[in-house]
Order: C-alpha cells, then sequence, then structure tokens
C-alpha cells in the first residue's frame, strides 16, 4: 500500500542569531493511511518539526516528503491543496490556536470554505453543528468566541475544525498536555474514537508516554533530531532497546513513588549548534563506549517493525 | 481534644484562610476558609485543577499575592502571624525563612546578573554573609543541589543555562539562606520528565535535610513521589487530606478518586475506559452555595445543592463530602 506520507532521510535547519540549528537529520517514516503513529521525546528532540515537515510547512535541507508516493517540492497547486486537506493540524495552545475575534463556529466552518467553496451557507452551519456535536460541545458555542470556552472546550472546538473537512491524518502536537487530567482523559477518548470509527490516522506528538501508549500502535522515538527507535507500541512500551527509550520510560512519572531515573542519566548539557559526532545520546548513555563516539550508530532492524539505532543493543540486558 | 501543651506548634498553620480577588462587583474569591497545618521537616503536596487556588494558596504563604489579593484568616508560621504583618517583617521571613520555587525558571533569574551575584546576593540581602564567604557558600549550595561544573556556573548567566539547570539555580537560591519552609509551586511542569525527577529528588533531600516542603502540582504522580502528605483542592476549598499513599489508594471525596481515575499511566491497561470528570470546575465568580463539585459529582445528594460539607478529620485523614467513597468503593 502507498502510504500516505512518507518522510525519507529527512534533514531540517533553521538559521539562528548563533548559527544553523540542525532540527531534524536522516529521519525516515512512512505512515499508512489510517495509522496512529505517537512521536515522543524530550523538549528540542525535533518532535514539532516533524510534524511541521510532513505538513509541508517547513523545507527540509535534505531529503524529501511524499504525499501518496509524490514528493512535496514537485507538488503542483492542485497537488498542495489535496496536501491541505488531507492534513490537519492540531496544536498545544488550545485558545490561541483560534482568531479570537472569530465565533467558534467561524473558525470551525473555515477549512469548509478552503475546500468547499461550493457548499451553501445553510450545508456549512448544519455541518459546524454536526461536528461540533460530534466533538461534545453544545449548538451555543458556535457563536461564542474562543476566550468563553474552557481549554478542554477549545480543544474539542479544534479537533471539530481539524475534522470538518475530512482529513486522512490528522498531526496533534502537544494537543492533549495543556489540559487537566481530568479534562484530558475525555480528549484522548475523542481522539481514539474518532481515529476508530472515520478511519482517520494521527500522528500523536506528545512527552506524555502514558496518552501516546494509549493512542499509537507505532512509536518513534527522537532525540537531537535524529531517530533513535521505531518500534510498534508493545515492542517500545514493553521490550524498548534503545538505552535513551529506556531512560524515558524510567522517567515517566507514576503514583508508586519516586521515578526509578533519577540519578540514571545526566541532564543534557550539550549544545543544538554543536553536535558531537557519534551517537546523539553517548554523552548521557550508561552504556557508552568508545565507538559509540566515533559514528552514528546506523537504524538497525531487530524485529517486525521495530529498528534501532545502538551500537550495543544487543548486549544489553533485555526487559 | 485539644493539647497544645503535649504538641509543639506547627512549622505552619493556616486557619480558615479566605483569598479573595478584585473588587466590588468583580470581587471573587480564590480560597475559601482552607485551615492546614505543616510541621517541621514535613513534605505536603497540594493538587487541583487549573483555577482551584493552589497557587493563590503558595502566595498568600509567601506574602505576594499583591494588593489584589485581599487575605483574611491567619497564617501561623514559626509561631508568629503572617497576615496583616508589616512588609518588612515579611520580607525577612520571605528568603531567610521561607524559600520560594516557581514553575517559570527563566522569569524568575534577574537576565543581567550572574549566577553566582545571584546566590550571594540572597545571603547579602539576609545579611547572612558577603564576599569571598557568600560566594562560597553559592558554589557549595551548586554543588548541593548537582548543577554539574559548578565553578564555572557562578560567572555565568541565566540565559546560558538549560530549563533544567535554571530550575536547579533558583532550588539552590530558596534553599541558601537555610530556610525551615520552602514553597514550590508547579516547579516541574515547564521540564522534560528526565529531568523532573532529579528536581523533585533535591525536593525530597531538602526534606531530609529539615526544610519542610509545600508543593503544589497539578499532578498527582509528583506529589506521591515527593511528599508524605496530600491535600486536595477544589474551587478554593480544601475538600480532602492525608497521608499521601492512603490517599490515593482509598480516595475519600468522589473528586480525589475522579482525578486517580482520569489519570493514565504507562501501566493502565490499554481496554481500560478512560474517565474523565463531567463538566467542568465552576468559576471564580460562580461558585454555587453548596459543595462546589455536586454538579460533576457521581454520588451527589439533595443537600449538597445547598449546604458546603466541612472538613471532618477522622484520624490522619479528613475530608468534606456528605457521600465519601468508603475503602475500594469506586464512584
Amino acid at each position: 500500500m502507498t502510504a500516505l506520507l512518507e518522510a525519507e532521510r529527512l534533514a531540517v535547519d533553521y538559521p539562528t542569531s548563533h548559527g544553523r540549528l540542525r532540527a531534524l537529520e536522516e529521519v525516515s517514516l512512512a505512515l499508512a493511511p489510517g495509522e496512529t503513529v505517537g512521536v515522543i521525546g524530550e523538549s528540542g528532540s525535533g518532535k514539532t518539526t516533524l510534524g511541521r515537515a510532513l505538513a509541508g510547512l517547513v523545507r527540509p535541507r535534505a531529503g524529501e516528503v511524499r504525499f501518496r508516493g509524490r514528493p512535496l517540492a514537485s507538488l503542483d497547486r492542485a497537488g498542495r491543496r489535496a496536501l491541505r486537506r488531507a492534513v490537519a493540524l492540531v496544536f498545544q495552545d488550545p485558545a490561541g490556536s483560534f482568531d479570537p475575534r472569530r465565533t467558534i463556529g467561524e473558525s470551525v466552518a473555515e477549512p469548509l470554505t478552503v475546500h468547499e467553496p461550493g457548499l451553501g451557507a445553510a450545508a456549512r452551519a448544519a455541518r459546524v453543528l454536526e461536528w461540533l456535536a460530534r466533538v461534545g460541545l453544545e449548538p451555543a458555542h458556535a457563536a461564542a468566541r474562543p476566550r468563553e470556552l474552557s481549554g478542554g472546550q477549545c480543544q474539542r472546538a479544534a479537533l471539530a475544525r481539524a475534522m470538518i473537512a475530512g482529513p486522512e491524518l490528522v498531526i496533534c502536537d502537544e494537543a492533549v498536555s495543556a489540559l487537566d487530567v481530568s479534562v484530558q482523559a475525555g480528549i484522548v477518548a475523542l481522539i481514539a474514537e474518532l481515529a476508530r470509527e472515520r478511519g482517520v490516522g494521527f500522528l500523536f506528538i506528545s512527552h506524555q508516554l502514558a496518552v501516546v501508549r494509549r493512542l499509537a500502535s507505532r512509536v518513534l522515538v527522537l532525540y537531537h533530531g535524529r531517530v533513535l527507535e521505531l518500534a510498534p507500541r508493545e515492542a517500545l512500551f514493553g521490550a524498548p532497546r534503545h538505552p535513551y527509550t529506556r531512560l524515558l520510560l524510567d522517567s515517566a512519572p507514576s503514583l508508586d513513588g519516586p521515578a526509578a531515573s533519577a540519578r540514571l542519566a545526566p541532564p543534557d548539557a550539550s549544545s543544538p549548534f554543536a553536535r558531537a559526532p557519534g551517537c546523539p545520546f553517548a554523552a548521557r548513555c550508561p552504556h557508552v563506549e568508545a565507538r559509540c563516539r566515533e559514528r552514528v550508530p546506523p537504524l538497525e532492524r531487530i524485529g517486525t517493525g521495530h529498528e534501532v539505532a545502538c551500537l550495543r543493543q544487543a548486549e544489553l540486558e533485555p526487559r | 481534644m485539644r493539647s497544645t501543651r503535649m504538641t509543639p506548634e506547627p512549622l505552619l498553620a493556616l486557619r480558615g484562610l479566605s483569598v479573595t480577588l478584585g473588587r466590588g462587583a468583580g470581587e471573587t474569591r480564590a480560597l475559601e476558609d482552607v485551615s492546614l497545618t505543616l510541621a517541621a521537616a514535613a513534605r505536603l503536596g497540594l493538587v487541583g485543577e487549573s483555577g482551584a487556588g493552589k497557587s493563590q494558596l503558595a502566595l498568600a504563604i509567601a506574602g505576594l499575592g499583591g494588593p489584589a489579593a485581599r487575605v483574611s484568616g491567619s497564617i501561623r508560621f514559626e509561631g508568629a502571624e503572617l497576615v496583616g504583618a508589616p512588609e518588612p517583617r515579611l520580607r525577612r521571613v520571605r528568603g531567610a525563612r521561607i524559600g520560594m520555587v516557581f514553575q517559570d525558571p527563566g522569569s524568575a533569574l534577574a537576565p543581567h546578573l550572574t549566577i553566582g551575584t545571584q546566590l550571594a546576593e540572597v545571603l547579602v540581602a539576609h545579611g547572612r554573609a558577603r564576599g569571598a564567604a557568600a560566594r562560597a557558600a553559592a558554589l557549595a549550595m551548586l554543588e548541593r543541589v548537582r548543577v554539574p561544573d559548578p565553578a564555572a556556573r557562578l560567572g555565568q548567566y541565566p540565559h546560558e543555562l538549560s530549563g533544567g539547570l535554571r530550575q536547579r539555580v533558583l532550588i539552590a537560591m530558596a534553599l541558601i539562606a537555610g530556610p525551615s519552609l520552602l514553597v514550590a509551586d508547579e516547579p516541574t511542569t515547564a521540564l522534560d520528565a528526565t529531568v523532573e525527577a532529579g528536581i523533585l529528588e533535591l525536593f525530597r533531600e531538602a526534606g531530609s535535610a529539615g526544610t519542610a516542603l509545600l508543593l503544589v502540582s497539578h499532578d498527582l504522580a509528583v506529589v506521591a513521589g515527593v511528599c508524605e502528605e496530600i491535600a486536595v483542592l477544589y474551587a478554593g476549598r480544601l475538600v480532602e487530606r492525608g497521608p499521601v499513599r492512603a490517599v490515593l489508594a482509598t480516595p475519600r471525596h468522589p473528586y480525589t478518586a475522579g482525578l486517580a481515575a482520569a489519570r493514565l499511566a504507562l501501566d493502565t491497561p490499554l481496554e481500560a475506559p478512560l474517565v474523565a470528570i463531567p463538566g467542568q470546575p465552576p468559576g471564580r465568580g460562580a461558585r454555587p452555595a453548596g459543595c462546589a463539585y455536586a454538579a460533576r459529582c457521581p454520588r451527589s445528594l439533595p443537600r449538597c445543592a445547598h449546604e458546603v460539607p466541612p472538613l471532618e478529620a477522622a484520624g490522619a485523614r479528613a475530608v468534606a463530602c456528605f457521600a465519601p467513597l468508603g475503602a475500594g468503593e469506586r464512584p
């Protein structure tokens, strides 16, 4: 099956006053239609950049993104329009992603005015109400301004806006991170339902591992812009191979007491402008050897859909 | 029941604490009649949703609510009343006896001063040390909070440090004068989990070294990892408190139970239902006459709508609910 979106050896730089910031290096990922893939990693790992690059919002320095097999750089106007319709985005800041002067209904309707310009006003309004209801909002919310909604309600509206023109993929960048847990569970449930009943895929970018585990069937682990591990959910959470993945899992807050990772690895003290050669995690890795600092470990396939970039992965104790 | 002669006065005692914000028609209550105590070297976690009043409570104790926040009731700290105390005395308490750490480590440090200068300044301001002695104490403090390469950090500016390192520096500043109480408001919320674990360890260590902790967090796990006791705020009122393990294992207030059930963990079964708490907390200006949680509560009784349940203690635990959960009962 042709991937809906595919990144191949993608590299993205950001020019800054300190020099070129290397946000992504050699990232390859194919998203099948309807699948939900999670992206995890610490801040600065390149999670957001990957989402933006897949949506065609940043231009890569090297490598390419293909939409249904066609490189984004080669798309004509109609192709770019099809991409924008197929790929919707939901961001972290619920209120900030809406125009404060427009009503929620106007904002939710916006993708329809772009992608279905022939639709009459009454039909458009009906679709808005249908989607507000689907995400658990009231008809009255259509006339409300963003500031009148709570964070959870805004995020429901953002999902309605993302879904209304029938996308094939929704990129959620920390979409539930700013919400209270009592509200978050409802949004996570809504995303799971939308994925199931509409067959839409999600790229779910989050630092909250438990939420990613709940939603994603595959998970990509990024560090310093590189893929360290890519695995099906069961393997990633049940049998993680990369020491960095293990650090992330051990750091997840738990009600059982302090995280085991408190002294497992020193914090990241490196500069994103001067990357050392070798494995990006070498400076923090408890299993580091001299050879790890010499070259970047290649991603190796170690199981079905399971790839890991660690020279020592075969020697590490399984768990 | 009262045995003031037998038990020494707690380090911190809040009694009937209320905080009112705004004036006239815009007047709202951020905190309503909160009473709780904290013993010396004890670690208490304060949890609740956004808008519950957690930060207002932390600010009130630190005397930093500002002119907009009118505080009534009593805050006794080290045997003296803080509510209504003159500002010069509050300034002596702040920093010297009560250390404070807030969420955003970026804005709490002066951008134009080196780390060493800012640390030493705390000691100078409280007349504890100056010059080379203050400098040496600053270095020792950075070592204690495990800032790597501490000698070099003294000469660096805040922007040269990562978020996690800046938060360690802030904890060093909060602890350098040897306070008996550390008030930390969402100190790890802006940090990665890998960094958070190390910061939380510092709070546990400070407790072991004799500094009491009031830790404000929206995250039950943060409190579970650091504190011995937990207090749950809802819409400005304390609804439950007790030993953290007991409260999380057998929550008695339906809100506490709802919070714990809504939380996803890495070992939550994938097929377990996702249980959000329906609705949202009432805004500060729209608190109902009775229990503020009644509209969202699956156990609410008719009286909950017009009567505020008092916080009633039983042993080490206390709950403010007319229909509390029994041991092991689900809401």
